[in-house]
């Protein structure tokens, strides 16, 4: 596979096309000395060169045009890589700033746009990862590309498209009935914003005491309505449906709180959830965005560590609370950032071979070879 | 009428030390082989000689030094002719230097350079004075050995260049009338090089070298070619076939004839030899062998 450095050079290459073009058309007259030029008066004069006939160019010419086209190699920057063109892995940044404006579209459009007719323009297959948390230091390889509005740190060797980040004034955060907004002069308090219905969380199943009191008592501090069913909740929690009984020989160790604890069926962890709580090895509590789910049925806390359990719980309600869809976090609305795009290099450095010295020296030996093949023929 | 300018490829002279040894050598070779064959020893050392009278003949004389002409009417004389060195002969040795002699390679000029100085030595071998003659150049006078950096720094000083007008030929040879032998090195481009044994004294042996480079003895196979002559900048182009140049050759090979055989009409030994031919060649030719 052929890479330049400079594909514009190769427009060069019309220099020598022109020239041959011309000396077929054309030819140059070898000069020959001579003495005797009496002996060529009675020849016919060559009127052939004004009639369209094609002349093979001299050697000469064939050697600069060889060293012209050796020259414009080495100058374009001649490059070739072994093996077949691999897939490209994109680590897009779906975070909620990725899907602020940007021209007629979002910033995440406009990137992955970006990004599409480039590989199309390369011919390169494209392979999306996405996420709202990427890491994307785990894939700075030369098969990826980093895909966001705007990064404090730049890949070493992975690909880059940034599609800026300027600022985005706008809804920060949620705040008991009302919200926190950011325009342009900073940030101000909104209240009275969110009505009954679009401040509920949905409560399914059988809680423990202890934690249904805690939870009534965090719904009426967060100004929340708890409900059995509602329309796009700012959190689901999810209990076991049945109570049971308590299991003796389980227990439920928090950070300064242990409690006996009735375990119903073994959650099985999706991708995006967090355990929060174990009982032997076993998670209890798992906490995501917008949820959380907890197989505890029998819970019994023991004695004095009521304060640092409503803690704990509080901070685990607090983390799957998820804001409202327009609220962004301060840090995603600053401006940090311009446009960036960096293709990869799909191939690393170690398998890619220069040929510029090469064509270099070609190129100078071959105009050795026209200068003295010229000279030879006068 | 101007005359043009060219950057010719072999206008130059270049001689060396081993190219005067070589010379030396082919002169004195050359005296020795003609001391031999006038049958008459110096005290072993052979020089060049000329008819000086006649003595009868003696037994155990070489038979070569008999004149057979008189031995012919008088059968009871015999007669051998008695040589003696040149001494006091005048040899006016003529380069042309016009810038027709700077094609090559090998470079016409240079040739004649070299087969000059070979000439030179043999004059001087002979005890005959050399007066070497140029159109572009002061002639120079070679008598002694003590003289020979001035003559090859003479050589080198030559540099193919302008035109030869017959007037000037004709100037030059005329301080060679009272010469006893005269030889022309030469391409013979001129317009009417015939015009020039007009120039001829009575008596004097005239030996003409036409040197060619082996360009211009075989022409190019194929191609548009511009034949451009030096010395008027005229030129001619012609589209080459391999029949035109075989036919090219042909007439090249008629015209040296043609020439040659005018020449001898004349009574003057006339050569046409490459540029590229050895010195050895070109020295004999020169000698008229």
């Amino acid at each position: 596979m052929l890479h330049w450095q400079s594909p514009l050079l190769l427009s060069a290459l019309l220099v020598p096309l022109v020239l041959l073009l011309w000396a077929a058309r054309y030819p140059v007259a070898m000069r020959q000395w001579t003495s005797l030029l009496f002996l060529w008066k009675d020849q016919a004069p060559s009127g052939v060169p004004r009639q369209w006939r094609w002349h093979r160019p001299p050697l000469a010419l064939w050697l600069f045009a060889s060293a012209w086209l050796c020259a414009t190699l080495a100058a374009a920057g001649l490059e070739t890589s072994s093996g077949a063109a691999q897939p490209l892995l994109v680590i897009a940044d779906r975070s909620p700033s990725m899907n602020f404006p940007l021209g007629a579209s979002t910033r995440y459009q406009a990137a992955r746009q970006q990004v599409v007719e480039w590989s199309e323009r390369e011919g390169v297959e494209l392979v999306w990862q996405e996420s709202t948390q990427p890491n994307f230091h785990a894939f700075d390889r030369y098969d990826c590309l980093w895909l966001s509005d705007a990064l404090a740190e730049h890949p070493e060797r992975a690909g880059l498209c940034l599609s800026g980040a300027k600022l985005q004034p706008g809804p920060l955060a949620r705040e008991g009935r009302g919200r926190w907004v950011l325009d342009g002069n900073g940030i101000r308090f909104e209240p009275d914003v969110y009505p009954a219905t679009s401040r509920q969380i949905e409560v399914r199943g059988q809680l423990p005491a202890a934690i249904d009191s805690l939870l009534s008592l965090w719904c009426e501090e967060q100004q929340l309505i708890r409900s059995e069913r509602a329309d796009a909740p700012l959190l689901e929690v999810v209990f076991p449906m049945s109570a049971c009984a308590l299991d003796p020989t389980q227990r439920l160790n928090g950070q300064a709180w242990s409690a006996r604890v009735g375990v119903a069926a073994a959650l099985v962890q999706a991708v995006q959830e967090e355990p929060l709580l174990r009982v032997e090895d076993q998670a209890v509590l798992l906490v995501s965005r917008g949820s959380l789910r907890s197989s505890l049925c029998q819970l019994e806390l023991d004695e004095g560590a009521s304060a640092a359990f409503a803690l704990e719980w509080a901070a685990a309600f607090e983390r799957a609370l998820r804001e409202p869809e327009e609220c962004v976090g301060l840090d995603e609305r600053r401006a940090s950032g311009a446009a960036v795009f960096r293709p990869p290099n799909l191939v690393g450095p170690r398998e890619r071979r220069s040929w510029v010295g090469e064509c270099a020296l070609a190129a100078a030996l071959l105009a050795l070879a026209a200068c003295g093949v010229a000279l030879r023929r006068g | 009428m101007s005359v043009p300018s060219f950057d010719l490829p072999c206008a130059g002279v270049k001689l060396d030390s081993a190219m005067l040894r070589r010379a030396r050598a082919l002169a004195s070779a050359r005296a020795a082989r003609q001391g031999r064959e006038a049958g008459v020893s110096r005290g072993g050392s052979q020089a060049g000689y000329e008819f000086e009278r006649y003595q009868p003949y003696y037994p155990g004389a070489d038979p070569r030094a008999i004149d057979w002409d008189l031995a012919a009417r008088d059968d009871e004389h015999w007669q051998l002719r008695v040589r003696r060195p040149e001494d006091g002969a005048r040899w006016q040795i003529f380069l042309d230097d016009s810038a027709s002699m700077g094609l090559g390679p090998p470079g016409k000029l240079q040739a004649a350079a070299e087969c000059a100085l070979a000439l030179a030595w043999l004059a001087r071998a002979r005890g005959a004075r050399a007066e070497l003659w140029s159109v572009h150049s002061t002639p120079l006078v070679f008598e002694s050995a003590a003289s020979a950096s001035a003559l090859l720094l003479w050589l080198e000083a030559l540099r193919a260049h302008g035109t030869l007008a017959d007037t000037a030929v004709h100037s030059v040879l005329a301080h060679g009338r009272r010469a006893q032998r005269v030889f022309l090195l030469s391409d013979f481009s001129a317009p009417d090089p015939l015009a020039w044994l007009a120039s001829r004294a009575r008596g004097a042996r005239w030996n003409c070298l036409r040197l060619l480079a082996p360009s211009e003895l075989e022409a190019p196979q194929h191609g548009l070619q511009r034949f451009v002559d030096p010395e008027s900048g005229e030129e001619r182009r012609v589209e080459l076939n391999p029949q035109q140049a075989q036919a090219y050759a042909e007439r090249q090979r008629n015209f040296s004839t043609r020439w040659q055989a005018q020449c001898a009409r004349a009574r003057v030994h006339a050569h046409t030899l490459s540029s590229a031919a050895s010195l050895e060649q070109r020295f004999e030719c020169a000698l008229g062998a």
